[in-house]
């Protein structure tokens, strides 16, 4: 998903609870040098948002998961050993130009992210609101 | 309390890569897509 946002014409920023030196070698591998990356090693942003940590069976053992791997390695992705907790789950957020949230996806698994599509959607919402515009 | 749309971005302070510290909310001023990654593998 991130090799496609920029479709979207808004700011990204990407936060990773991994330390600020590890995100520096994610960027150049993921060529993500257009987007800000940020760290929350105490992962106090993620908890703000209500971001919580999956069990072992949804995360590990899920048929969910195991297809959404297999499908990144079709597409010639390599799934590297991981060096922090893997139960964390992620999220996406929009925020408006006054710095509100506007809508919030907390995952519920690792591979339930939501599309492109589904962001463009949320995006259309919010610009949609009155109060959403600026 | 956590986080839902309609409230404002708090001043967590978060660190870039250069090691600077960046207040959430100084996010502000554009329309931006956060995403919280899970592990980085």
């Amino acid at each position: 998903m991130l090799n496609h946002v920029e479709q979207l014409a808004v700011g990204v920023v990407v936060i990773a609870f991994a330390q600020p030196n590890s995100l520096v070698a994610y960027q150049h591998r993921q060529r993500l040098d257009h987007v800000l990356l940020l760290s929350d090693p105490e992962r106090r942003a993620y908890a703000a948002f209500g971001l919580g940590r999956g069990s072992v069976l949804r995360v590990w053992l899920d048929p969910r998961v195991w297809a959404r791997y297999l499908q990144l390695m079709i597409r010639g992705r390599r799934p590297e050993r991981a060096h922090e907790d893997t139960l964390q789950l992620g999220g996406d957020m929009l925020i408006d130009a006054d710095g509100r949230i506007g809508w919030i996806y907390r995952s519920r698994g690792p591979e339930d992210r939501p599309s492109v599509t589904d962001i463009q959607a949320a995006l259309r919402g919010l610009r949609a609101r009155p109060e959403g515009r600026s | 309390m956590t986080l839902a749309p309609g409230h404002q971005l708090p001043d967590l302070a978060l660190t870039d890569t250069q090691g600077r510290t960046v207040p959430l909310s100084a996010l502000a001023g554009e329309e931006t897509l956060i995403v919280f990654l899970r592990h980085l593998a």
